[in-house]
C-alpha cells in the first residue's frame, strides 16, 4: 500500500530532514514510526501526503504515485496531524459536517463518529474552547471521515488521558481489522508494540532498523535477569546478562551462595534497543 | 461541485456570522444612511450661483448694480466665460447667464451635469427667488431656457447630495467589503493550520475561494440594497444594482485573495493593504473634483466603478454600463487567477 524509495527531503538545503528512507507497507498492515524529537517521522508523513512536495526519491501511496496528486488519491486517505487543527468558530459537529462535505465518497455519520471518540457531550461546543486533548479527538475522528484505506497518523495519542487514550487504541485496532492499512507515529512503546505489526526505527532522517516488535527484541534486546539477595541483612540487587561469560559466572555464584531473594527475567523493551542502536532516548 | 461547494459555503457563512461580518457591514450601512438622511441633509445654503448680467438684459436699470459683488449666496461676474470658469472649479456651484432676449431677458443656465430636472428646477427657482429679491421683484424672464452642461458624463438623472454620495459608498463599501474581510477570512485559517487539512482532502482550490467571495457578495448586496432602499425608496432598477455588485464585489473579493494568499498574516499584509486603498481612494476625488481626472487616475479600477454604480443607480441601462461593467469583470478575473496560484502555492508552504 506504500512504497517509498529513497526518499530525501530538506527544509534548509543544508541539512537533510529525511535522509535517504526507502521501506514498504504491505496491506492491511499497521506501520509504526519510532524515533526522538526531530528524526523526520512528520516530515516523512508530510512528503506522503502531498503536504510537502517529494524533493528526491520516489513515492507510491494506494498505488498512485505521491506528486501532483488528484482528488481521488485523496479520497482515499486520511490524515490526521501531530498540531490539532479545527475551525475555532465552528461547533465540533460542525467541523467534521463541513469536512465529511468535501469527499465524494461515502462518510460516516458524523453523529456517531463524534460519539466514538467521546465528544458527544461537547459536540455543539465552539472549538476555540476545546481542550487540547478534546481537540486531539477531533481531528483524530476527521481523520478517518471517509473510511480511509490508508490512514496517516501522527502521534495521535500523546497528550491523551489513559481512557481517551485506550478508546482511540481501540479505534485504530478496529479500522485495522476491517482492512485500512495505518501509519502511525508515535513515542509510545506500549502503544508500539501493542498495535503495530511492523516497527521502524527512525533517527536523524535515517531509518535505522525495521522489524516486528518481537524480532527486534530477539536482534538487539540483550537477555538480562535481575536477581535480588540478601547479604548482611540489607537485600541488593544485580543486573546480569546471560549473553556474557561474565554475567553466567556471576549468575553462578549467586545461585551457588543460596542467598537468591527473587529472579526476575528482564525483557528488553523497544526503548532499550532503541538505545543501544542510537545511543539516545526515545522521547 | 454541488455538495462539496455547499458544505463550504455553510462552513464560511457561519465563521463570517460569528466573526460579525453581518453585523459590521449593517451597521457601517446604517451609520452612512443615517448620517447622509439627517447630518448633511442637502441644503442650498453651502452652494454658490454665480451670475453673468449681461448689458441691457433686464429692461431697467438695477441701482447700484456694479459687476463683480455678492448678495447671500449669489455672485456676480464679469462674462459668460468667467462664470464657466468659476463654476467648473467648484463642485457645488451653478450658474446662470442673463442676456437680451427678444421680449423677456433669456436665461442659460450652467450646471455640474449630476443634476436632475427637479433639482434643476429647484436650482432656477432659488435664482429666480435670489434675483427677485436682489431686483426687488422686477424679475420675468423668458421660462424655456438654455441649459449648459459641463460635465456630461454624470448623465443627466441624480438628484440630492445622497444621490452623489450612494455611487461612492456602494463602491468603497459594498463592493470593497470584501477586500478586506476576506484576507481576514483566509489569515485566520492559516493561523488555524486549516489549509493543511483542506490540502489533505479532496477539496477543490476554486471552490474554496470562490465560496468566501460569495460570501463577501452578500455582505455587499445586503450594505449596498439596503442603503439604496433607505435612501433612495425603490426608485432604482434592482437587475442592474445587482449586476454591477456581482461584479465589483468579485474585483474586490479577489483583490482581498490575492493579498490573504501572498501574506501569511494579516500584521504583515497591513502596509500593502493601507497602500492599496490609498490608491484605490484617488478616483473618489475625481469624482467629487471632476476637473482633476488624468489619465492614471482613470485607469484605477475604481473610477470606473464609480462611475458604473452611477450608472447602474441611474437605470440608464446604456451600453457605457456594460463597457464598464466587461472591464471591471475583466480585472477581476486576472486578479482571481493570479491569487488562485498565489493560494496554490501558499498552501504548500509551511507544513
Ligand atoms: N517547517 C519546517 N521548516 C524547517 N525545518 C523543519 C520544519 N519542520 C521540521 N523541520 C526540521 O526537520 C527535522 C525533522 O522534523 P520532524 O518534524 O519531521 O521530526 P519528528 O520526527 O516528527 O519529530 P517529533 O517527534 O518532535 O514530532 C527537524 O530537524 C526539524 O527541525
Ligand atoms: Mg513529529
Amino acid at each position: 500500500m506504500i512504497k517509498v524509495y529513497n526518499l530525501k527531503y530538506s527544509y534548509d538545503k543544508k541539512k537533510n530532514a529525511v535522509d535517504n528512507i526507502s521501506f514498504h507497507v504491505e496491506k492491511g498492515e499497521v506501520f509504526g514510526f519510532l524515533g526522538p524529537n526531530g528524526a523526520g517521522k512528520s516530515t516523512t508523513q508530510k512528503i506522503l501526503t502531498g503536504l510537502l512536495p517529494v524533493q528526491d526519491g520516489e513515492a507510491f501511496v494506494a498505488g498512485m504515485k505521491v506528486k501532483g496528486q488528484k482528488s481521488e488519491f485523496f479520497n482515499r486517505i486520511g490524515v490526521s496531524f501531530e498540531i490539532a487543527n479545527a475551525y475555532d468558530k465552528l461547533t465540533g459537529f460542525e467541523n467534521l459536517k463541513y469536512y465529511a462535505g468535501l469527499f465524494d465518497v461515502e462518510t460516516f455519520d458524523c453523529l456517531e463518529l463524534i460519539k466514538s471518540v467521546g465528544l458527544e457531550d461537547v459536540k455543539d461546543m465552539r472549538v476555540g474552547n476545546y481542550s487540547k486533548g478534546m481537540k486531539q479527538r477531533l481531528i483524530f475522528a476527521r481523520s478517518m471521515i471517509n473510511y480511509p484505506e490508508v490512514w496517516f497518523l501522527d502521534e495521535p495519542v500523546t497528550g491523551l488521558d489513559p481512557s481517551s487514550s485506550r478508546d482511540i487504541l481501540d479505534i485504530i485496532r478496529k479500522r485495522n481489522e476491517e482492512g485500512a492499512t495505518i501509519l502511525l507515529t508515535t513515542h509510545n512503546m506500549a502503544v508500539a508494540e501493542e498495535l503495530c505489526h511492523r516497527i521502524a526505527f527512525m533517527n536523524e532522517g535515517k531509518i535505522i532498523a525495521v522489524d516486528t516488535p518481537r524480532n527486534l527484541r530477539l536482534k538487539y534486546g540483550e537477555k538480562r535477569v535481575r536477581i535480588e539477595y540478601g547479604e548482611n541483612g540489607n537485600i541488593l540487587s544485580e543486573d546480569l546478562s546471560l549473553e556474557s561469560e561474565e554475567g553466567r559466572k556471576r549468575i553462578n555464584d549467586l545461585v551457588s551462595s543460596g542467598k537468591i531473594e527473587t529472579i526476575h527475567s528482564e525483557e528488553a523493551t523497544l526503548e532499550d534497543i532503541f538505545i543501544e542502536l542510537t545511543g539516545r532516548r526515545l522521547v | 461541485m454541488g455538495k462539496r461547494f455547499y458544505a463550504t459555503l455553510k462552513k464560511d457563512m457561519k465563521i463570517a456570522w460569528r466573526e460579525y461580518f453581518f453585523h459590521v457591514t449593517l451597521i457601517t450601512a446604517a451609520i452612512f444612511c443615517l448620517v447622509l438622511k439627517f447630518i448633511v441633509p442637502y441644503t442650498f445654503e453651502n452652494i454658490s450661483f454665480f451670475i453673468y448680467l449681461e448689458e441691457g438684459a433686464l429692461p431697467f436699470s438695477v441701482e447700484g448694480f456694479d459687476s463683480e459683488f455678492t448678495s447671500g449666496n449669489l455672485t456676480f461676474v464679469d462674462s459668460r466665460e468667467e462664470l464657466v470658469d468659476r463654476v467648473g472649479k467648484k463642485p457645488e456651484s451653478y450658474g446662470a447667464v442673463i442676456s437680451k432676449g427678444d421680449e423677456y431677458p433669456e436665461i442659460e443656465l450652467v450646471l455640474q451635469g449630476y443634476e436632475n430636472n427637479k433639482f434643476r428646477n429647484l436650482i432656477e427657482l432659488q435664482i429666480e427667488r435670489g434675483l427677485s429679491e436682489f431686483l426687488k421683484g422686477n424679475f420675468f424672464y423668458k421660462s424655456d431656457y438654455q441649459v449648459k452642461i459641463l460635465n456630461p458624463q454624470y448623465g443627466s438623472n441624480p438628484i440630492s447630495y445622497s444621490d452623489i454620495m450612494l455611487p461612492l459608498f456602494i463602491v468603497m463599501e459594498s463592493s470593497f467589503i470584501g477586500y478586506f474581510l476576506i484576507a481576514v477570512l483566509l489569515f485566520m485559517e492559516k493561523e488555524q493550520r486549516m489549509h493543511t487539512a483542506f490540502l489533505v482532502s479532496p477539496g477543490r482550490t476554486v471552490e474554496h475561494l470562490l465560496s468566501k467571495a460569495l460570501v463577501m457578495l452578500v455582505l455587499g448586496l445586503i450594505s449596498a440594497f439596503g442603503t439604496v432602499i433607505f435612501l433612495r425608496g425603490f426608485d432604482f432598477n434592482p437587475l442592474y444594482l445587482l449586476m454591477f455588485l456581482i461584479v465589483s464585489s468579485f474585483f474586490g473579493s479577489s483583490l482581498g485573495l490575492l493579498i490573504g494568499s501572498f501574506f501569511d498574516s494579516l500584521s504583515k499584509s497591513m502596509l500593502w493593504v493601507m497602500a492599496s486603498m490609498a490608491v484605490l481612494v484617488i478616483p473618489v476625488i475625481s469624482y467629487v473634483y471632476p476637473p482633476f481626472s488624468p489619465l492614471w487616475v482613470k485607469v484605477i479600477p475604481t473610477y470606473t466603478m464609480i462611475y458604473a454604480a452611477g450608472e447602474a443607480l441611474l437605470d440608464s441601462g446604456g451600453t457605457v454600463f456594460y463597457r464598464y461593467l466587461s472591464l471591471i469583470l475583466m480585472e477581476g478575473l486576472g486578479i482571481f487567477v493570479l491569487a488562485h496560484i498565489f493560494f496554490k502555492r501558499a498552501l504548500l508552504r509551511k507544513n
